[in-house]
């Protein structure tokens, strides 16, 4: 018995490391590459040039953030089977290696490295702000866009410092001065003595915006009142206490994340918070988090979004018609058209139209190089004509070699008891502060890593 | 036959406390040597990267905890955030222009100093108890870092949070430890000179007062072991230990520090990578490590590549479902058939062969 249980452990062990070796094996190294491309180019043939365009993707459908991570993951291969039933991009496939993490940044790592590894990435999406930072040298030697919208690195925004880090979304920064913009004009214009709290996991991402708020808040005559969190949140009654019976704030901000979300909508409803009277940041509350708690309870909560939520967009269309209907969609039908999906659907559909712009000016093969290019010139119009559908979800985004960033424009989204459905235009704020702090962050960032920008 | 001591004869002091006492011993690990330098010829950046680099600098990580955990029996739920206070205080050493090496070395010491604070409840209680007192580590010294960091370097990350620090490059003795292959050699370097340092010091007088004290804290003490003492000192090795592995993460592996990844669940992970390696095992200290970092990866591979062969188009969720349930009943299925983990089996392999092909 006990051979055969450790033949077996073996046996699965043998085949793990021949799959690994066969995985492996075809995978050329950049020198080989180097060396092969201009052959390829020579000769014409009819195939198409490039076998396919690999967008790494950390995904995870797993693990403490599996829940919010699940949506954007099936967004993001969806937009893939739907670009590639398309034709892809000028007749080439794009691959999104969607590579299960379970938010560790050694897995993410590691999924940079395997896509990498095909010698064909393009672009990678970490999906997480350790792999964010982790993977972020390694693009500048390797020379491959890293997409991370709306988190990760903000100093990001500057394209001149950051060439191959892509927001095309705006920063915590830009998000939280439209909320204050947004605030300030359903106060009737004027903060004055308003007390406006922010709710905040205490660590790097949570404390991101306090900067800004310190600027703003004398500015506008607001009170600043801080509520830190102690990661992971899931203990937050003290806090909450603290809310409802002394401070009373008028508005609260939110910079929560996974499993702090819903504890913190039960804690409202506990105490009694208006729910309308929540503005939280991209990542919470969304609609995942509503839904672990309770729809009902929660109509009213606010966030801001870079993307519309929704399904009544041509692309959403087509994806359900085409693949849902087919039985070929990568999760439920039920969460289509969920914000964390639509993001997905817009990674993709962003990076692919970076791909087409680069592909009119250099042809194939397309490298990480060109799509920078290309994602440079994305502008509304652009972003209409080669996005396949996703301007539709973001039309305001508007990038440069300066700006990668999109000039920040969000929209605010309101539960209405089964969906968030947007109840402002698209909206930003206080450009001048926040650029303030994208320049300064940048510029710390440069002084930094001098190695980095040695030629 | 292939694996025996009969027909070794130890005539001097000095042979017979070699650390490898039989010949081919000597050679296999020579061998082992051997494929560890030439291995990174034939390596591409994703061995270097994903596999070969993290193992190197987690493996003197989980040989501390072993150290602490295995031989002394101090369990620590806090090695992640000794990892953290090791990796931080080299990089701030490297940012004001300290050598490497001694940025490495001071890194530990901050860390074994900072395991010793947190290590101090070990002189009154034990076991769950003080895996308890050394959880608090795991939530005090993030936090601390949090804070303490961005008054200490001058620059950081983000302009709010500041705790996110990018090293500088580090260079040995006016060399740029740049590419992936000098990385991986000066980590491994570091990775030898500490587990010949480990092997040796399991054998001696702090060794066996360690193995004393896990096994029976009174008989030990009643036999005169400062119990108090060592047990101190066993947090400030294996925190040393972590402390070093820090410094290396930071500096070869992720490339930037950044506290969120010196979580509760590293700590969790290294704790399971010694219990399934082996408790009180060098050796196990590799094997629990290759099995908690690598054995996920190569599951993820090997079942996206058996996915791709049968000619289905797997979703990475399924995979990731499929990849956890793999996983976790090899961690029930090797607990069950080997309770003392990787290394004991390893010796019944060894064992098994020291009389093949004849059992007798």
């Amino acid at each position: 018995m006990r051979a055969k249980v450790l033949s077996l452990v073996l046996l699965f062990l043998l085949v793990a490391v021949a799959a690994c070796a066969r995985g492996q094996a075809p995978a050329p190294t950049p020198t080989q590459m180097a060396a092969g491309e201009p052959a390829e180019e020579a000769s014409p043939t009819p195939k198409p040039p490039v076998e396919s365009y690999v967008i790494g993707f950390s995904a995870y459908r797993t693990g403490p953030f599996g829940r919010t991570g699940t949506p954007f993951a099936n967004g993001a291969v969806d937009m893939e089977k739907l670009v590639n039933l398309k034709g892809g991009v000028g007749g080439v496939p794009i691959d999104v290696m969607d590579i299960e993490t379970g938010y560790e940044t050694p897995r993410g790592v590691e999924a940079y490295e395997r896509a990498k590894a095909t010698g064909r990435m393009v672009a990678f999406i970490p999906l997480s702000t350790g792999t964010t930072y982790a993977v972020t040298p390694k693009a500048f030697e390797d020379k491959v866009v890293v997409l991370h919208t709306a988190y990760g690195i903000s100093a990001a925004a500057d394209g001149e410092t950051f060439p191959y880090n892509f927001l095309a979304a705006p920063t915590y920064w830009s998000g939280d001065a439209a909320i204050i913009k947004w605030i300030q004009e359903q106060e009737g214009g004027s903060l004055k003595g308003k007390k406006i709290g922010i709710l905040y996991l205490d660590i790097d991402y949570g404390r991101e915006t306090l900067p800004l708020h310190e600027v703003l808040a004398p500015k506008l005559g607001y009170e600043l009142l801080k509520y830190p969190i102690p990661w992971p949140g899931l203990e937050q009654s003290a806090v909450w206490t603290n809310i409802a019976e002394r401070d009373k704030p008028d508005w609260l901000i939110w910079r929560l994340w996974g499993d702090s979300t819903p504890t913190a909508l039960r804690e409202a409803a506990r105490v009694g918070y208006p729910m309308d009277r929540i503005v939280g940041t991209y990542w919470s509350p969304v609609a995942v988090d509503v839904l672990a708690f309770n729809p009902e309870k929660s109509v009213g909560v606010k966030h801001i979004e870079f993307v519309t939520p929704g399904t009544d967009f041509p692309v959403i269309q087509e994806i359900l018609t085409e693949l849902y209907d087919k039985g070929q969609g990568a999760g439920a039908r039920d969460q289509v058209g969920m914000e964390l999906y639509n993001r997905g659907v817009y990674n993709v559909g962003i990076l692919v139209a970076g791909m087409q712009i680069a592909l009119e000016e250099f042809g194939h093969p397309l490298d990480g190089e060109k799509l920078a290019w290309g994602l440079e010139r994305v502008t509304p119009e652009t972003l209409k004509k080669y996005g396949m559908g996703v301007a539709d979800l973001a039309p305001e985004v508007t990038l440069s070699d300066k700006d990668h960033e999109g000039r920040g424009f969000v929209q605010v989204v309101e539960w209405d008891g089964t969906q968030f459905k947007p109840i402002t235009d698209w909206i930003s704020g206080f450009r001048e502060e926040v650029d303030a702090l994208v320049k300064q962050a940048a510029q710390k960032f440069k002084e930094e890593n001098p190695e980095l920008y040695q030629e | 036959m292939i694996y025996r001591e009969t027909g070794v004869h130890h005539t001097t002091y000095r042979t017979d406390m070699a650390l490898f006492r039989v010949p081919l011993a000597r050679w296999s690990v020579a061998g082992l040597l051997v494929v560890a330098v030439v291995i990174p010829f034939f390596a591409t950046d994703y061995w270097f990267s994903a596999i070969l680099i993290p193992f190197l600098t987690f493996t003197i990580a989980t040989l501390g905890l072993n150290l602490m955990t295995g031989y002394a029996g101090q369990v620590s739920l806090g090695h992640a955030a000794f990892i953290a206070v090791g990796g931080y205080t080299a990089t701030i050493l490297l940012i004001y222009d300290i050598p490497f090496l001694a940025a490495v070395v001071l890194g530990g010491l901050m860390a074994a100093l900072v395991g010793l604070v947190f290590g101090i409840p070990s002189a009154r209680i034990k076991g769950l108890y003080l895996a308890m007192a050394t959880l608090a580590a795991q939530f005090v010294l993030p936090w601390a870092i949090s804070r303490v960091v961005p008054l200490v370097v001058p620059t950081g990350l983000a302009v709010a949070g500041g705790d996110t620090v990018y090293p500088p490059r580090p260079n040995l003795f006016g060399l740029e430890i740049d590419s992936l292959f000098e990385r991986y050699f000066v980590s491994l370097a570091i990775l030898v000179v500490m587990t010949v340092f480990a092997m040796n010091l399991v054998r001696t007088r702090v060794g066996r007062a360690w193995v004393a004290i896990r096994d029976h804290d009174v008989a030990a003490k009643i036999l005169g072991v400062n119990i108090t003492h060592y047990k101190l000192l066993a947090f400030a090795i294996g925190s040393f230990y972590a402390g070093v592995s820090g410094a290396l993460m930071v500096f070869f592996y992720y490339g930037v520090a950044h506290v969120g990844e010196f979580n509760l669940d590293l700590s969790l992970k290294l704790l399971g990578a010694i219990i399934i390696g082996g408790l009180g095992s060098i050796i196990g200290s590799f094997f629990g490590t290759a099995f908690i970092i690598l054995l996920p990866i190569f599951l993820n591979i090997s079942l996206t590549f058996l996915g791709n062969a049968a000619g289905f188009q797997v979703s990475s969720g399924i995979i990731a479902g499929i990849e956890n349930i793999v996983f976790g009943a090899l961690v029930v299925v090797l607990l069950i058939v080997e309770p003392l983990g990787l290394a004991k089996f390893w010796q019944n392999v060894k064992d098994y062969f020291r009389l093949w092909p004849f059992s007798y």
